[in-house]
């Protein structure tokens, strides 16, 4: 069960007012959540917030740590060590990342941990190069730090994976680092590993950092496979990896992330962090502990339930003759809706305000992606199905 | 009392991670922080697993906090005579420190930022060294406001951290009188106003004459017991200011920490916890102080007690001499009052921490005395 957001009838955006926000994906993206909750019977397949429930060991272990009075302990500003703990054992033995506790840093959210990498790194005037599509988030904490955004493409007829010669044409002098997110939100595509290993090897030659952002890293579907980059030789000091237990563990309300990399690059960062925020709450840090030293069995349940729904997914987007790349990770579909004859934005209204489903346009994740959708599988089958129902009654009518 | 982790964590860590950390410490009593370190009620216990239990929990809130702790706070600020819209005008944060930060952050990021003497190093190094403002720190007790640029930011602490002191009527009015001559925009940074005293009262600064649409509040749920550890806090003020800070949160940390809201929910009804407790604390440190002759700010609150140390060495040994002996206090740098520590009444041992401080202080005596002597 979900809180619940404070209706406000009345309110309400029209599509002029909509357009004119497209270009602030942040924006646009609240704004469409905000009309949504307008709606009663909407379907929302907007937001990347797991429909599942946090698995219940999880929340019996932080419910034992309010009973013994553990989560009243101040946990110290870089985390409990027995998180910090358990995080460099589950990357030392899933991801093989050469690392100990003391270059584990938990955040208040993955988020939180890639602003405070963003302030750390970052000088005014450095280049960092993303991917397009993008999560636009890394737009408001690189411009915080005063730095630039080289964006470089991915394509749909490569699944959005993302090409080391693409990204070696984008380099400039001033560039420091680059931002890797895999799988990504919200093209769904991952970066293979011979694309890795080519942009790890460009990371060497050049003298550039890597950002891996790997929050979806449990969520890779056949035939992709998920590789770490910090665990290739010689790049785990020039990878600062991010993650967390949001999306892995449908724990998005609890908010803890980790940050890990070069332990000397970690202490810097905690004196970052203890200005900016201080220490994270002590009762989520015990569930976050009792998610990866925990059963996994529920990752392997979630991860079966968003394989069905996106094989359900792509069935519907076929049958209305839409073209997407190949969702080899996460929870989303990235769809092509140029067939429509309407820009993503105009239809994202129509769609909402005529078939009660929420869909992000694709301006929401970047400015040139006027013609695409991202649409979560964060809803059951069932509620999938009538989803893509709603949207084919409304294309029937505009078509 | 059952022994809790609190009791047990007060008494010193004794394990040690086999994978590079450092043993966190220590038999320190910490009598140094921000907040009360208190175990929460058993109430709030019961209430916030049964939303955990009910799953409410494990999902992003909305962006600003819970719908019913923001009203919590709009309830609490109208009683106050401070009118703002639960729905767009109050935001849960991340604790204190991330409301600061974010609302200096952006409010300050194109102006100066106005401080008064003496000031916690967290505003001043949330301005100075995150924001990267300038900043003109003044004495606001004796009334010599410096000059301002319209759209500067007063940053007002009150009570303040620093001095666990209220700013009197007359002081509060002159700087409601600047902020409107030169258009300030006012932080007023009340998060320790929940733990004002009896006989001392407290009006936030937005309800002063034409404050309301200047100021951005920062506030805590510090009477609840308990909360330090689930870092959670609010702002709230004119929409235009709170959606500015609320954005720059959002893009940090999307939303609060849901179990800790729905705390700080449990732990509204449970506000009115009696203070009797923390009194004692105060008292004790007072008493501790009064019998070495030792001078300091009668406190306001029950949170700190600031003392001059100054006779005694000054503030950086008079921090090394309590730390040798097993309790930490803060010293003046961190309040811009380098003759004075900060002793914080609050640790679950705290009647340890204080005879501690006890044989600190008097061996610090006697030394003074010696070499007075010799």
């Amino acid at each position: 069960m979900k809180d619940n957001m404070s209706k406000r009838p009345g309110q309400s955006v029209s599509p002029e007012e909509l357009h004119a926000i497209a270009q602030d994906g942040t924006k646009l993206r609240y704004t469409l959540m905000e009309m949504a909750n307008e709606i009663d019977d909407v379907i929302a397949l907007g937001r990347g917030d797991p429909d599942l429930n946090t698995p219940e060991h999880i929340v019996e272990a932080a419910s034992q740590a309010i009973r013994d009075g553990r989560a009243d302990v101040p946990a110290p500003p870089a985390g409990l060590p027995e998180l910090r703990y358990a995080v460099a054992s589950k990357l030392r033995r899933d991801n093989e990342i050469p690392i100990d506790a003391e270059g584990v840093l938990i955040t208040g959210g993955s988020q939180e941990g890639l602003y405070l990498l963003i302030q750390s790194l970052i000088e005014p005037g450095d280049e960092i190069i993303v991917p397009d599509p993008r999560y636009t988030s890394y737009d408001q904490a690189i411009n915080q730090a005063g730095g630039k955004m080289r964006l470089v493409p991915t394509y749909p007829e490569e699944n959005f994976d993302l090409r080391p010669e693409v990204v070696e044409a984008a380099i400039t002098p001033e560039t420091k680092a680059i931002l890797l997110v895999t799988p990504n939100n919200p093209t769904a595509g991952i970066i293979s590993p011979e694309n890795l290993r080519g942009i790890a090897e460009l990371a060497v030659a050049r003298d550039l950092i890597l950002i891996s952002d790997e929050i979806y890293e449990q969520y890779v579907y056949p035939p992709g496979e998920h590789l770490s980059v910090a665990s290739l030789p010689g790049m785990f000091e020039r990878t600062v990896t991010l993650n967390g237990v949001s999306k892995a563990y449908a724990m998005t309300g609890w908010r803890v992330g980790y940050v890990a990399g070069h332990p000397d690059f970690i202490r810097r960062l905690s004196v970052l962090k203890r200005a900016i925020s201080g220490r994270t709450a002590a009762v989520s840090q015990y569930a976050a502990l009792a998610a990866i030293t925990g059963s996994q069995q529920c990752v392997s349940d979630f991860y079966a339930t968003y394989n069905r729904r996106r094989e359900v997914m792509m069935d519907g987007l076929k049958e209305l003759g839409f073209e997407f790349g190949m969702p080899l990770g996460a929870f989303y579909v990235f769809t092509n809706v140029s067939s429509v004859g309407l820009s993503a934005v105009e239809l994202s209204y129509l769609l909402l305000k005529e078939g009660h489903v929420l869909i992000f346009p694709g301006t929401a994740f970047g400015e040139k992606w006027s013609d695409w959708m991202r649409i979560s599988l964060l809803q059951p089958v069932e509620v999938l199905e009538e989803a893509l129902g709603r949207v084919a009654g409304v294309l029937e009518r505009h078509g | 009392m059952i022994e809790t982790a609190v009791g047990r964590a007060s008494a010193g860590r004794t394990r040690d991670w086999p994978d590079g950390i450092r043993r966190v410490d220590s038999d320190i009593i910490d009598l140094s922080g921000d907040g009360l370190w208190e175990e929460t009620s058993d109430s709030v216990r019961a209430s916030t697993i049964s939303k955990l239990q009910d799953h409410l929990a494990d999902h992003y809130t909305r962006r600003p906090g819970v719908a019913a702790l923001c009203e919590a706070v709009a309830d609490w600020l109208a009683d106050r005579n401070v009118a703002v819209d639960p729905s767009s005008e109050v935001v849960i944060s991340n604790g204190a420190r991330e409301a600061r930060f974010v609302a200096l952050r952006e409010l300050a990021k194109e102006s100066a930022v106005l401080l008064p003497s003496p000031w916690m190093r967290d505003h001043y190094d949330a301005a100075r060294r995150l924001a990267k403002a300038d900043i003109r720190t003044f004495d606001a007790a004796s009334g010599s406001e410096p000059e301002a640029t319209e759209g500067d930011v007063l940053v007002l602490p009150n009570p303040n951290p620093a001095t666990g002191q209220l700013y009197d009527a007359e002081a509060l009015d002159r700087l409601a009188g600047w902020a409107r001559e030169f258009d300030l925009t006012v932080v007023a940074d009340e998060t320790l106003a929940p733990w004002l005293k009896a006989q001392f009262s407290h009006s936030p600064f937005a309800a002063l004459p034409g404050m309301r649409d200047r100021t951005l509040t920062l506030g805590s749920f510090g009477r609840v017991s308990g909360l330090n550890a689930w870092k959670v806090a609010w702002f709230a003020g004119p929409k235009e200011l709170v959606t500015r800070v609320r954005d720059l949160k959002q893009a940090m940390t999307i939303c609060s920490s849901a179990p800790s809201q729905y705390a700080a929910l449990a732990g509204f009804a449970d506000a009115e916890a009696d203070l009797d407790q923390r009194i004692e604390r105060v008292k004790a440190v007072e008493a501790l102080l009064d019998r070495l002759g030792i001078p300091y700010l009668r406190p306001h609150t029950v949170a700190f007690v600031v003392a001059d140390v100054s006779a005694l060495g000054g503030s950086d040994r008079v921090t090394a001499a309590c730390l040798q002996n097993g309790v930490r206090v803060l010293g003046g740098s961190h309040f811009g009052s380098p003759g004075k520590i900060r002793i914080t009444a609050s640790n679950l041992r705290f009647k340890e921490g204080v005879d501690r401080l006890e044989q600190a202080f008097e061996a610090l005596k006697e030394e003074k005395e010696g070499s007075d002597e010799g």
